[in-house]
């Protein structure tokens, strides 16, 4: 199998999560990381800076390591090619295609013509599952909803210091970037201890919030001990970007130890949580405030929630389990090729 | 830590046993490398470099701002390692080589980064793009 992804996103390790399981399943899994294969190489950054050549420069890198490699499955965690040319190179290589859809861009030209054409397609969001799906007027009819998920060994409770208490402590903590939504809840989470982890200059949008974020990245271990030191960790979903879906935030930080308030979503519920008990959830902006006050207000129920939050991740919500569900889910779709390596 | 462990794998590299790291001016920047790489391989003793004087070790983390590798602090030939991690800390752009094509690797940043301002003061950034686009098309003609 060839994975490619951007292997250096601050966000999350996903992909190398899925790799590692996948390896120890049995499978050999190669991985071309486009950022440091393609457009971390000085001389390309020198190309690319003149005339934007990701591309075409990337579409002949992923060709040769399909060559290379000779893999039964080459899976694509973001468009890093045209449509044209991976069905060219799925017929020399005589390989199945699998895109992961990772926001909700079902419009974006060549996230929709890949997501058509290859053989499967894997996504985060299970609310655009009966868009993609079927098997007319360009669907494709292999279609997969993979939850988010946590390490454990990467996403566990820690021992802070003093310093850490100092530096990641905090009421309320939020890592990431602005978006519609995310610009007007928080600012109703102003008058609590509130540290946003993210770019000074996208939360400049929002003079209320400046004051609260910090410009440190935030990535590894240091995400980690943010779980631990916060008494509550915000997760707030863009809807243009994920409607019905477990982020992979939600289930990271439990494993920490932390406790999460979250916006609702349905699958939220399937998957064995429940408001009060092992998350809490909110349907409406003032419900968010209203919750995050109460809980700041009692620690015990609090603690209550994060051990049973966490409970329900380690058994349900690993990559031990989740990727290797996917795993078996792909063998079925894209059974072993009679091609000789 | 699962990406730094990948990345030394990709790169080639053991488990180090011994690691530097150049002092950052944050505080914050030399706990986060520090910590990151002491639970990454907990065998390992980390030491962090204050007085910039180096010696010996099987890694070497060099620190700096930005995302862009030309804007890494330069390296001494003589420094005495075999690996190097260039860890940029925004974006987390992060890169481990051998030390002779770490030092390459550099160079070759700082080298077109070089290139980038010369076309930004002379015309060659017309001609330049035309030839890209030429070979695009191209390209997309013949694959």
């Amino acid at each position: 199998m060839l994975i490619v992804a951007w292997m250096n996103p601050t966000s999350t390790d996903m992909p190398l999560f899925h790799v590692n399981q996948w390896r120890q399943m049995g499978h050999q899994v190669e991985v071309f990381p486009f950022d440091l294969e393609v457009t971390d190489e000085p001389r390309f950054r020198f190309l690319n800076s003149v005339e934007g050549c990701e591309l075409e420069v990337g579409e002949r890198r992923i060709a040769r390591a399909c060559k290379k490699h000779r893999p039964d499955i080459l899976l694509l965690f973001y468009h890093f090619i045209r449509v044209g040319r991976m069905e060219r190179l799925r017929r020399k290589c005589g390989c199945k295609v699998g895109f992961y859809l990772d926001n909700n861009h079902l419009l974006w030209g060549d996230t929709a013509q890949l997501m058509s054409a290859a053989d499967f397609v894997a996504v985060h969001d299970r609310y655009v599952i009966p868009l993609v799906q079927g098997d007319r007027a360009g669907r494709n009819s292999n279609v997969y909803y993979v939850r988010g998920a946590a390490e454990p060994s990467e996403h566990r409770p820690l021992d802070l210091n003093d310093w850490d208490k100092l530096r990641y402590g905090c009421e309320i903590a939020f890592i990431g970037g602005t978006g519609p939504d995310r610009l007007q809840a928080l600012p109703l989470l102003a008058k609590h201890k509130l540290k946003i982890w993210g770019s000074p200059r996208d939360w400049s949008l929002c003079p209320v919030l400046l004051p609260f974020v910090s410009p440190e990245p935030v990535y590894g271990l240091k995400k980690t001990k943010i779980y631990n030191a916060a008494s509550i960790i915000i997760n707030l979903e863009e809807s243009e970007k994920q409607i019905d879906a477990i982020n992979p935030r939600i289930c990271e930080a439990l494993a920490s130890g932390g406790f999460v308030l979250t916006n609702y979503t349905a699958d939220l519920e399937d998957a064995g949580f429940r408001d009060g008990e092992s998350i809490v959830w909110f349907k409406s902006h003032e419900e968010m405030a209203c919750k995050a006050a109460y809980y700041l207000a009692n620690p015990d129920a609090r603690r209550r929630a994060a051990q049973k939050g966490r409970e329900l991740v380690l058994n349900t919500l690993t990559y031990e389990k989740i990727s290797r569900e996917w795993m078996h889910w792909m063998e079925s779709v894209c059974p072993p090729s009679m091609k000789s390596h | 830590m699962t990406y730094l462990k990948f990345l030394m794998e990709r790169a080639g590299g053991p488990s180090p046993r011994s690691i530097c790291v150049l002092c950052h001016c944050e505080e914050w920047a030399n706990r986060q490398i520090v910590d990151e790489l002491s639970v990454t391989w907990p065998l390992a003793e980390v030491s962090l470099l204050g007085d910039r004087k180096l010696r010996s070790c099987d890694l070497l983390v060099v620190p700096f701002d930005g995302d862009s590798p030309a804007d890494a602090p330069p390296l001494l030939a003589d420094v005495c390692t075999n690996w190097i991690m260039i860890y940029g800390l925004e974006n987390r752009r992060i890169w481990v080589f051998r030390k002779k094509m770490a030092m390459a690797f550099l160079a070759s940043a700082r080298r077109f980064q070089v290139a980038r301002q010369i076309l930004g003061l002379t015309k060659l950034a017309r001609p330049l793009k035309e030839c890209l686009r030429m070979w695009k098309r191209l390209e997309a003609v013949f694959n």
